[in-house]
């Protein structure tokens, strides 16, 4: 019997049918999509979990962050026997670092900084080499397969030597000890090399610290036992507590374990921790299940389309003694292996756009990602729900109907409500996706195109590395020789970035307190050079104490509460009380996602500074190049062969909404997808209507409609949908969308032109759709419509 | 082995009634080649659907192998179609994407019939019908009476007890016509129950009882005395 409709079905297929390969492709995309974003959201969910010890992993964490100095994790080595081991890393913070190898230079990829113990806390597999014991020294270092094939080229490369160099630390050489196996897609520790962090403290000076505060580590804790972790906890605060009792209550708070697993949704700092968006994980869960609905409507619409035209043969079947049971195995025996070659084309279309949809979505699936138990059992899910609804849905036509009714008849008049009804379903979601992608957009562009409160246009910034910093004021004359340059100024770090976070005591007219707040060191000219006003004082003067004396934002000072700002005073741990000479104006030194935090200015020699500002004025490429090659000339003279680098201050901003406007992409990809599939579904229809009222149309005809009269007649319908499902969408949307921007600091109107051209472009692309189809139906000679009866 | 009595055949609209069959009383026996006479929306199709249970009557009752056909569930309907009725139409009714074989082993399976069996016996049939050579060809490459042909195939290989004709030669040419009006006849002779709808005077005569019928109203039923006299 199956086999029997399976072969019916195959000839049908073979001759042709433009219905079943428009339902094929449409149903296809989908299901690539869902393939794509089950996985994603799969991976994002596991992250985390794929230690094998992740159960009794934790981070160490305090109410005041996470991140410790290594004074402070010393206290935390001591004799804790249910600590199986405790590791503390940080990531790199370097703006550039490269591997030289004979000559080669090689981006170094993402590094990771760990001590000796960190292969106590986390495992991994070695390929080459031997992990244990290689952190103890500063001269190993260590690859994954990935880091050493960008590298070397291969993976046989234990004892190889290599320089390293970074901006941060200078260069200091190493020799490979082990290869280990690539990190799976769901790993929430990421990086492609781990250097010693016992290299550091060999070799730069500075890093060695023993200052409480300088906190730079994250702290991981493997504990023997989940069992213990309250235990422990105490046991760490109490023995911090007696080691720096002031610090540890002041500076950090209570201290705790947070499990490793639950990390991933928790914290968005930008650490050696991937994170995921709850967020986001679930605006693309839904957009998965509004792809998945779109085209199972229209799977069942097309099907059940075809099953109507194919009404007679159903009942010359059921005269022939077919039982509703064979019917519906007919049905099954037609959608399994139409759902199979879906699955089939799926497949297809997801090899062949995974490297696009990789860069797109900043994943790093592999063909075989897919290949897991959860993946599988989605598709099947997907699958038996998109057999059981059309099967369903198909079946119900006919069960009811008078067998004599079948055979003879070739529309169906009541089920068209169900028909308009699913329509509508599918408008209403096209349009909402519209209006969320049009809303994402414009939220996108507002943040870009927001002045941030400073000068940022033909400004060129240039890191400068930590032996070339001492040379700082020298390249700074030289720089400031070159005609085109305008101005010129330093300041620790660059704008948009924020990296350090300064706890100090205030003392405010005698009032001591601690406050918090984001450090910037500058030079003199810096308010001047950026064109930020200072409402309060004169700003830095050449005369101006180094290291001492501080600008605040109005934010600072209003969250200090200072009242008189020449009363109060601000004091590092090293107890150097500095004035506060001024306020500036505040301005977004961040990017808008966040709402303006205190920020306090210090300023500095140049020796100190890592960070050359250029306002260059040139009228065009030519002469910018011009510009860059003398400024390059310069720094070729100090650099000792560190290559010359520069950014554009504008670009690096923009960069700041890179993950918005990846994220803005996406959105726009899989609404367009939506509609898309939408459009098929509408197609189909149109053309399954146009067909059903061939006969009308025909009579209309003789009698004298006009053409442009049919087309309005055929297509009044689905505008009337489109309306409706308008209606029924705007709400939504305005609901979703309301929620969507309450994660911005700043954000855009919901303006009504969003949901008018949403409603255009939807009655646009269905007019066309619909009209392809009614024209074709409606230029037809009539004669030959009403031949056959 | 048929039996209708008082069967009531009519379409309710907002006003009025309007009756398609009205107060039919028929009886046929096994072996009757009965025709159905009468004018265009006289209701002998719908006699017809009724009689090959495609079709319920709107009242009266209607005794199936003296069962109960008003009554029956659709399990019941599927089993008789399978095992009792075989139908041909005006239209032939072949499945466009079977070939001819396939097309007249469709009932076989529907019967459950095995593989094996199944192939002998449509191969018999093919034999029967002289179609053995076109057994591959699709109902496209067929001329009507070959259609028509391969529709009988098809509708008595399930050796049904009663076979119902609707305009069996309506779409053919008179030559066609006869040559499915003589098988029939044959079929009839070898003692197969027929029962055809026909507008054609000359085809009526082929049965050995003919009914006219008129407005939904039985007009005469006669045995068909020229064919007895020939015969």
């Amino acid at each position: 019997m199956f086999t029997y409709s399976l072969k019916l079905f195959i000839r049908q297929l073979i001759s042709g049918n433009r219905q079943l390969l428009l339902n094929i492709l449409g149903f296809s995309v989908a299901f690539a999509v869902v393939l794509f974003l089950s996985t994603f959201i799969l991976t994002e969910l596991k992250r985390g979990k794929s230690a094998e010890n992740y159960e009794s992993l934790y981070r160490l964490s305090a109410e005041e962050g996470a991140y410790w100095s290594s004074r402070s994790i010393e206290e935390f080595t001591g004799d804790f026997p249910e600590i199986k081991g405790i590791t503390k890393v940080h990531a790199d913070w370097a703006d550039r670092s490269y591997f030289e190898v004979d000559d080669n230079q090689y981006n170094a990829g993402k590094i990771l900084y760990a001590d000796k113990y960190f292969f106590d806390v986390f495992n991994y597999q070695t390929l080459v080499g031997n992990i244990t014991g290689t952190l103890e020294t500063g001269e190993s270092i260590i690859f994954t397969e990935t880091g050493a094939l960008k590298i070397f080229g291969g993976i046989d490369v234990i004892g190889r030597t290599l320089t390293f160099r970074t901006s941060s630390f200078g260069e200091m050489d190493f020799k490979v000890a082990a290869v280990i196996k690539d990190l799976p897609p769901e790993a929430m520790m990421t990086f492609d090399v781990i250097i010693p962090v016992a290299a550091l403290e060999d070799n730069v000076s500075w890093y060695r610290s023993d200052h409480w505060g300088q906190s730079r580590y994250e702290v991981f804790v493997s504990l023997v036992s989940s069992e213990s972790k309250t235990n422990i906890e105490k046991q760490l605060n109490a023995a911090f507590q007696s080691a720096a009792p002031e610090y540890a209550t002041q500076d950090k708070g209570e201290i705790f374990l947070k499990p490793y697993s639950t990390l991933n949704f928790s914290e968005s700092h930008d650490g050696v921790l991937l994170h995921s968006s709850v967020r986001k994980v679930k605006i693309l869960g839904t957009i998965m299940m509004i792809v998945f609905l779109l085209a199972l409507i229209n799977f069942i619409n097309l099907n059940t389309a075809q099953k109507i035209k194919q009404s007679r043969d159903i009942g010359i079947h059921k005269v022939l003694g077919a039982s509703n049971w064979n019917s519906s195995v007919r049905i099954v025996a037609e959608i399994l292996p139409l759902l199979f070659v879906t699955l089939l084309f799926a497949v297809l279309i997801l090899v062949f756009s995974l490297s696009y949809l990789n860069g797109l979505f900043d994943s790093s699936f592999h063909v075989s990602t897919f290949i897991q138990p959860e993946t599988l059992l989605t598709i099947v899910c997907f699958s038996i729900i998109t057999l059981f609804f059309s099967t369903l849905f198909i079946s119900s036509y006919f069960y009811r109907k008078n067998l004599f009714e079948v055979l003879k008849s070739n529309s169906s008049g009541k089920k068209e409500n169900i028909r308009n009804a699913l329509l509508v379903i599918q408008f209403t979601l096209s349009i909402a996706l519209i209006i969320a992608s049009l809303v994402i957009n414009k939220q996108n562009s507002f943040m870009q195109n927001q002045s941030p409160g400073f000068q940022k246009d033909n400004i060129v910034y240039i890191p400068l590395s930590d032996q070339m910093s001492k040379l700082a004021k020298t390249i700074k004359q030289e720089l400031a020789g070159i005609s085109d340059v305008n101005n010129i100024t330093m300041a620790s770090h660059p704008l948009g970035e924020s990296e350090m976070g300064w706890g100090m005591t205030l003392n405010d007219n005698g009032d001591e307190k601690r406050v918090v707040y984001e450090a910037m060191l500058v030079d003199e000219n810096f308010f001047d050079f950026f064109g930020i006003d200072i409402l309060n004082g004169e700003g830095f003067r050449s005369s101006s104490i180094r290291e001492s004396e501080h600008i605040f934002n109005e934010k600072a000072i209003q969250t200090f509460g200072i009242e008189d700002i020449t009363k109060a005073r601000i004091s590092s741990y090293d107890n150097a009380t500095g004035e506060i000479i001024g306020t500036v104006k505040d301005f977004n030194f961040e990017s808008l996602h966040h709402t303006i935090r205190p920020i306090g200015f210090v300023c500095a020699e140049p020796e100190n500074l890592q960070v050359i500002y250029l306002n260059l004025q040139v009228s065009n490429g030519n002469q910018l190049q011009e510009t860059l090659q003398k400024v390059e000339a310069v720094w070729n003279k100090h650099a000792n062969s560190w290559p010359f680098e520069y950014y554009f201050l504008d670009n690096t901003l923009d960069n700041l909404y890179k993950a918005d406007r990846r994220f803005s992409k996406v959105f726009l990809l899989l609404t367009f997808l939506s509609v898309f599939i939408g459009s098929l579904g509408l197609f189909s229809t149109s053309v399954f209507i146009a067909e059903l009222r061939t006969k009308e149309i025909g009579i209309r005809k003789v009698n004298g409609a006009r053409i442009s009269e049919i087309l309005a007649m055929l297509n009044k319908d689905f505008v009337k949908w489109v309306a409706i499902a308008f209606v029924i969408a705007t709400p939504i949307a305005y609901y979703a969308m309301n929620k969507w921007l309450e994660n911005f600091a700043y954000k855009t109107g919901l303006s009504w032109w969003i949901f008018a051209l949403a409603g255009l472009l939807a009655l646009g692309i269905a007019v066309i759709t619909v009209s392809w189809q009614s024209w074709k139906a409606a230029t037809r000679n009539p004669v030959e419509a009403l031949r056959y009866e | 082995m048929i039996k209708l009595s008082k069967i009531d055949k009519y379409y309710d609209s907002r006003f009025q009634r309007t009756f398609i069959l009205k107060g039919i009383n028929l009886e046929v026996n096994q072996g009757d080649f009965l025709t159905i006479m009468g004018p265009s929306g006289a209701g002998k199709s719908t006699l017809l659907n009724i009689i090959g249970l495609l079709d319920e009557p709107s009242a009266g009752e209607y005794y199936f192998w003296d069962e109960p056909a008003h009554q029956i569930r659709e399990k019941q309907k599927v089993q008789y179609h399978r095992t009792h009725i075989g139908f041909i139409f005006q239209a032939f009714h072949l499945i466009d994407e079977l070939n001819v074989y396939e097309n007249i082993e469709t009932p076989l399976i529907y019967r459950g019939v095995k593989g094996k069996e199944r192939k002998a016996l449509v191969a018999d049939f093919l034999d029967r019908f002289n179609i053995v050579a076109k057994k591959d060809l699709f109902p496209s490459q067929l001329s009507g009476g070959q259609q028509q042909l391969v529709a009988i195939a098809r509708a008595i290989i399930g050796s049904p007890k009663l076979l119902l004709a609707d305009e069996p030669t309506g779409n053919l040419h008179s030559e066609q016509g006869e040559m499915i009006m003589k098988l029939l006849k044959k079929l009839n002779d070898e003692g197969m129950t027929i029962i055809q709808v026909t507008h054609n005077e000359k085809f009526a005569q082929y049965g050995n009882r003919i009914i006219r019928i008129e407005d939904g109203l039985v007009r005469s039923d006669a045995m068909n005395i020229a064919l007895q006299a020939e015969v």
